[in-house]
């Protein structure tokens, strides 16, 4: 097929819409060529600048690229993470990476981690004590663990005494897992009776946990 | 039921471990047993808990205690229910928030296992290293003005140096008792401050002199002046200068502290 019948075909990337006088076609090989170069993720900004196109432009040439490389019968993939196109090597083909550069396929994180790993994506940004909280149980390996392997990070502080720092997912969440961004994370499962801020274990339980009411400190005098 | 089942559970072994905390464990009982979350047959269920906890292998102390906090909850809560409760006073089911918590935490399992699936399928993404191209520093979207940066690069060289000639100066053998008493730099600060109205304390003080005991006496003073409202203290960036400046124009120094007022 020809390229002009292409272009006729597919009116989203007719000429009218490439305003800097590339076709989507250029625009999808230049980003191919820069995505591969930087090896790093690259903001759709970045890109637009570089190129001299839409920030439109970019993202329909990125998702093109997406399903180009989609298929069976390649190693590579095109991923988004938030505003940021990356090329990566497909999941699948990571035992034949091990094999090539003899090294041993990473350890599995434990369940624990993964439990705490699901209430920071969901409740984020959270404190320790929620995560703890929930789980009934204390959590700072695994915090630690997750920091470890850069999938949570210290986002902040809660203004509370005490100050606890906040947790939230990376970027590296997002890869790891497959998702774009946080909006793609699926809803809390069987929501049926979750009413917001239901998530507390009895107070009576955890009665040294005082949370979302700051009590007001004696004074000394 | 049949009495495998019953077998079963007895003779199953116990190991803390092999649990994620307290809630799975409780979690692991109830749905063993096909009970509904929601009515919980809560001393039946204390009793089979309580016996989980007797029978554990290894008790690790630290692990054991987040078990032990929910037994005690088990407990209370098993206690609440043999309790008549007055007609007026019903507050609803006591066992709603223990619901609340083991559904709460069965979702949390249950996103666990498909991030665990999940990373299985798409953890195993690898970028590569950027291409070595020429100049791929670019610092003209940094925040750091070239000003600002060859300056801390200058402070660190000076600081090197100041500590290059300390060090290679050699140690007095005989430590000297040198102690400069507070109240004569306070008055002699007080008379900067009359005549001049602020100083610099950098400039007047020298830090880096080898004798520190004037420069710190000369430190509590100013914070002695400052604490007494005498004056007032500026720096406008870490480690700057501090600037003093007089409040008023005859310094008072009849608030000084003790320790500030006696020569020694």
């Amino acid at each position: 097929m020809s390229k002009i019948l292409d272009d006729q075909i597919t009116p989203a990337y007719g000429t009218d819409r490439v305003s800097s006088g590339k076709s989507m076609e250029q625009i999808k090989g230049i980003v191919e060529a820069l995505l591969f170069t930087a090896g790093e993720p690259v903001s759709i900004n970045r890109l637009a600048d570089t190129i001299q196109a839409d920030i439109a432009q970019i993202e329909d040439a990125g998702l093109q690229l997406q399903l180009d490389y989609s298929g069976d019968s390649r190693g590579l993939r095109v991923i988004r993470i938030n505003n940021a196109f990356q090329m990566v090597t497909d999941s699948a083909m990571f035992d034949y990476i091990c094999q090539l550069a003899e090294i041993e396929k990473r350890q599995q994180l434990s369940q624990a981690a993964y439990e705490v790993l699901s209430i920071v994506a969901y409740k984020q940004p959270v404190i320790r004590a929620v995560i703890e909280k929930i789980r009934g149980v204390g959590s700072d390996s695994s915090i630690a663990k997750l920091m470890e392997r850069g999938l949570i990070y210290e986002s902040g502080r809660l203004d509370i005494p005490g100050r606890p720092i906040t947790y939230s997912t990376t970027d590296e969440f997002l890869r790891c897992m497959g998702y774009s961004s946080l909006a793609d994370l699926p809803p809390f499962p069987d929501t049926e009776e979750d009413t917001g801020e239901q998530m507390s274990l009895s107070d009576e339980m955890f009665s040294d946990v005082q949370l979302e009411q700051p009590t007001e400190l004696p004074k000394l005098d | 039921m049949a009495i495998g089942d019953n077998i079963q559970w007895e003779l199953q072994p116990i190991r803390l471990e092999d649990f994620e905390g307290p809630l799975d464990l409780l979690l692991y009982l109830i749905e063993r047993s096909k009970i509904d979350i929601k009515d919980i047959p809560i001393a039946a269920i204390t009793d089979q808990y309580m016996s989980y906890l007797y029978r554990a292998e290894s008790f690790d102390v630290e692990e054991a205690s987040s078990f032990i906090v929910v037994a005690a909850y088990l407990m209370q809560l098993k206690t609440k229910m043999m309790l008549p409760v007055p007609k007026q006073e019903e507050e609803g089911d006591p066992r709603e928030e223990l619901a609340r918590s083991l559904e709460m935490y069965k979702r949390v399992r249950q996103v666990s296992l498909m991030f665990r699936e999940r990373e299985a399928a798409y953890g195993g993404t690898r970028g590569k290293a950027p291409e070595p191209l020429p100049s791929r520093i670019d610092f003209s979207n940094d925040d750091i003005k070239v000003k600002e940066f060859i300056a801390a690069y200058e402070a660190v060289i000076r600081r090197r140096q100041w500590r290059l000639e300390i060090e290679s100066k050699p140690v007095p053998r005989v430590v000297k008792k040198e102690r400069v008493p507070i109240k004569r730099v306070l008055n002699s600060i007080a008379g900067k401050l009359k005549a001049k109205g602020e100083f610099v304390f950098n400039q007047e003080f020298d830090p880096t002199a080898e004798d520190k005991s004037e420069v710190v006496a000369a430190f509590m003073a100013v914070l002695e002046l400052s604490r007494m409202q005498q004056v007032k203290l500026k720096q406008n960036k870490l480690f700057g200068d501090i600037n003093v400046h007089a409040v008023k124009d005859e310094i008072d120094l009849s608030g000084a502290g003790t320790g500030f007022g006696e020569e020694t």
